[in-house]
């Protein structure tokens, strides 16, 4: 089950530029607006599991300016000033907390909350069927895609793709997903019936 | 060498036929198809097609500015696991 965490992983250190401490972020979502002048980020070592924020670790934008034709941005830090320290930071993932990030609409959700969360729909018979578990984000170029692992019937561990788009997504509340997909999206053991342990 | 614009753009006739008529009946079902080389026409937009790339089926649902491409180019042949940061997605 994933819990929602205070802070979302919204970029990566890709490389200092220049020789007075600014740093390049690779933007996981190209559209981002989360970084902003005088937003304070955390920046932690790739995979690092989630903890208390370090103090040395936790920055204040002082400007950001995008990468024209890339995926990213260029940001000065306050206290980095020089090229050594930015280059200390290279590969660290920048978090931002959940507070600080632009509101959601109503019907809106971040695809990071999704993961661990198990799938289901309703059948026409009003039985609930599960569907599997979340366990990525991918993509076909230009839509995302949930990959949901599931159990096949001979035991074996299977994923599925779930398009993230609106008519398939019913609903998600923290606990579940809800999904109302089109007949032929799911694998054919799903498709009849079967649950997915 | 690009293709002659005589000839029009290429799609398996059987691909075409059946997703006009799942489009023609309403029905969501999803068609399923390994033809990887097709062209995405006008009249696919609004379909739901599964494009296999050689592993398993990737979902699409065509819209207006997939036309002109080939449908292999929505299904990537290559494991992308990405990251989801904080790409926001919409529910009904």
């Amino acid at each position: 089950m994933s819990g929602r965490s205070a802070a979302i992983a919204v970029a990566e250190v890709s490389a200092p530029h220049g020789v007075r401490g600014q740093l390049r972020f690779h933007l996981y979502d190209p559209d981002s607006r989360a970084l902003r002048r005088g937003l304070r980020v955390e920046l932690r070592p790739p995979n690092s599991p989630e903890g208390p924020a370090r103090s040395d670790m936790s920055f204040r934008i002082l400007a950001v300016e995008p990468v024209p034709g890339k995926p990213s941005v260029r940001v000065q830090l306050a206290g980095v000033d020089d090229r050594d320290h930015a280059e200390r930071l290279r590969g660290c993932e920048v978090w931002v907390a959940r507070a600080d990030l632009p509101a959601l609409a109503e019907d809106e959700f971040y695809l990071t909350d999704a993961i661990g969360l198990p799938v289901e729909r309703e059948l026409g018979d009003g039985r609930t069927q599960a569907l599997g578990l979340v366990a990525g984000v991918t993509s076909n170029g230009v839509q995302d895609l949930l990959e949901v692992e599931w159990t096949r019937p001979d035991g074996r561990r299977d994923t599925w793709l779930l398009p993230v788009l609106p008519q398939f997504i019913a609903d998600l509340d923290g606990e579940r997903l809800r999904v109302d997909l089109p007949l032929g999206l799911l694998p054919d053991a799903l498709e009849e019936g079967g649950e997915a342990p | 060498m690009a293709r002659s614009i005589k000839k029009g753009p290429f799609a398996d006739s059987h691909l075409v036929e059946k997703i006009e008529v799942a489009l023609r009946e309403g029905s969501r079902r999803v068609v399923k198809t390994w033809s990887r080389r097709s062209t995405i026409m006008p009249q696919f937009v609004g379909a739901n097609v599964m494009v296999h790339n050689g592993h398993k089926w990737i979902p699409i649902f065509i819209t207006e500015n997939m036309v002109g491409h080939k449908l292999g180019e929505f299904a990537p042949t290559r494991t992308f696991r990405g990251h989801s940061g904080d790409r926001k997605a919409t529910k009904k």
